[in-house]
């Protein structure tokens, strides 16, 4: 890694030698059964202030490794370091705030927000959890001055998903992820069902954001073009491994690993 | 060229009780004989529903309305009778849709669905098997012959989606509609799709009507490109003129957000829609 400007810090997220397996079945309750190994022995590490790219094509392990971070996938062998300290080990209790400091924003606006919940709900949720002592009219304030943080109209407070666009929704579900005020945000995929042109907003909107809250970012995607344009370092995984990591500009370039040779040359240009 | 497929002043609406949706608003446009013509746009912008009307699969009235003219091969396809369009879906005009998972029935065969659209053109084809099998390995699947007992959850996106393809190609259609054929599949496996899209066209003298948003597709496959902006075409022309020298602010807007290898210090610029006012 021959970064341009590289960021002397120590790393934010640690991974070493990541692992996540499921039994294939075959066998009863499982046993005898083949293990497919989802994430296979993955390491990198993630300094604060970056915006971090990982990239694959489906079933590469990319959404199986965001997703064990934050324990919504089971760790079935490595270690994970947040700040220094390991976090994989821990109980459900102590890893609790570790989910006010780790969040995620998901793909799919039009299924990640709970339809019967309205805006001041949904982003207020995670106050409840994380903030227990604020009261209802600081809660308000707080969902206000969020909804104005990612570009809403803050008086549509009371409004539900559904009176909303896509580009719309996904601002919602940015707006929920910062609710907890975090330092690491992962994201997964979260402009592939959009707009081209809603796409750039949400892609600039990171951006700002990133620079606003000096926040970190995980951006996991398929399309290679707008993780060149978005982060600072690429990582690229297929059948459950990292093959490469570089700098993005560098490694779009000048992609070493056949696979991401073979990844990059089968972008459409024009 | 002779105009396979004629377009004039085609206007889609669709009614509720309480308001009027004005989807396409007066477009017209021809594909030639042995031509690839994209239509370009984002959700919204009356792509989709215009490839729909072209064989007349759109809710009836009162709930939509199709007005215009829309000319195949001579013929109005809003005179046509019941049985003379089926005729045309499938044998004349076939469609590829965007995703291939819930375009195949999950508890037949695919080959047995394919099967089914040849024994319904060709009653006379006494080995329709033969011409399925044939169909997928035109396609690029290995093994077709096993793959034909295949049901659909047995086999990846990319696999999926050759099998919708082959279900088009097997009827041999003059015309081919493909609305996002390759957005649910991986770059990859989009780059097999495209490939096997230029080599069919070469080798048939199809012609084919995509439908996308994406431009790199459209330079790799389409000679002439139509770009459309709430249901009215703002540029028409060859895709290279369209594509590196387009004159519509809508179109030049439309290119500028979309991130590109390599075009990492330009910024990307969402679209003002304020800007661009009735366009």
């Amino acid at each position: 890694m021959q970064g341009r400007e590289e960021i002397k810090t120590d790393p934010l997220l640690k991974v070493e030698n990541l692992k996540v397996s499921y039994g294939l079945g075959g066998g009863i309750f499982g046993r005898g059964g083949r293990i497919f190994n989802a994430v296979d022995g993955v390491s990198f590490s993630v300094r604060k202030g970056e915006i971090v790219g990982l990239v694959g094509e489906s079933g590469s392990g990319k959404t199986t490794t965001g997703r064990a971070i934050i324990r919504l996938a089971p760790v079935s062998a490595g270690n994970i370091f947040y700040g220094g300290k390991e976090i994989s080990g821990l109980s459900d209790r102590d890893f609790m705030p570790y989910r006010k400091r780790i969040q995620m924003i998901f793909q799919d606006p039009f299924n990640s927000l709970n339809p019967r919940m309205n805006i001041f709900q949904i982003v207020s949720e995670p106050l409840d959890i994380h903030f227990k002592e604020m009261s209802r009219e600081q809660k308000v304030d707080r969902v206000k001055e969020l909804m104005l943080t990612v570009g809403l109209e803050p008086s549509h407070l009371k409004r539900y998903p559904h009176e909303f666009s896509g580009g719309q929704r996904q601002r919602i579900g940015i707006a929920r992820a910062l609710a907890s005020e975090p330092e690491f945000v992962i994201c997964d995929e979260p402009v592939s069902a959009l707009d081209v042109s809603v796409q750039a907003q949400i892609v600039n909107l990171l951006q700002d954001l990133r620079r606003r809250l000096n926040l970190t970012l995980l951006f996991i995607a398929h399309d290679i073009a707008v993780v060149e344009y978005l982060c600072d370092r690429i990582m690229v995984m297929t059948e459950g491994k990292i093959v490469e990591q570089g700098e993005s500009e560098e490694l779009c370039r000048r992609p070493q690993n056949p696979y991401t040779q073979k990844l990059i040359a089968a972008v459409p240009r024009f | 060229m002779e105009n396979l497929l004629d377009i004039r002043n085609l206007k889609i609406s669709f009614d509720s009780e309480r308001s009027r949706t004005d989807a396409v608003k007066g477009i017209s446009f021809c594909v030639g004989e042995d031509e690839a013509v994209a239509v370009v746009g984002e959700s919204g912008s009356g792509k989709s529903v215009t490839a729909m009307s072209l064989t007349r699969l759109l809710p009836p009235p009162p709930l939509c309305r199709v007005g215009g003219k829309i000319i195949y091969r001579g013929a109005d396809v809003a005179e046509m009778s019941e049985s003379e369009l089926r005729k045309i879906r499938g044998r004349e005009i076939a469609y590829i849709f965007q995703e291939p998972s819930t375009s195949l029935n999950p508890v037949f065969t695919v080959g047995y669905q394919i099967a089914e659209a040849v024994k319904l053109h060709f009653p006379e084809n006494k080995n329709p098997r033969k011409t399925v099998v044939e169909a997928l390995k035109e396609v690029g699947i290995r093994n077709a012959e096993a793959r034909y007992d295949s049901y659909p959850h047995e086999l990846s996106g990319g696999m999926q989606q050759r099998v919708m393809i082959a279900m088009a190609l097997a009827c041999r259609p003059r015309l081919l509609i493909a609305d996002e054929p390759t957005t649910a599949l991986d770059v990859t496996i989009q780059k097999q799709i495209i490939e096997l899209l230029l080599q069919i066209r070469k080798s048939r003298r199809m012609s084919l009507l995509l439908i996308t948003h994406n431009f790199g597709i459209i330079s790799e496959l389409c000679t002439r490109v139509i770009v459309m902006f709430r249901g009215k075409i703002v540029e028409h022309g060859p895709v290279d003129e369209v594509l590196h020298n387009p004159q519509n602010p809508y179109t030049k807007a439309l290119i500028a957000c979309i991130p590109r290898l390599g075009m990492r210090e330009k910024k990307l610029e969402p679209i003002d829609y304020s800007k661009l006012g009735e366009v």
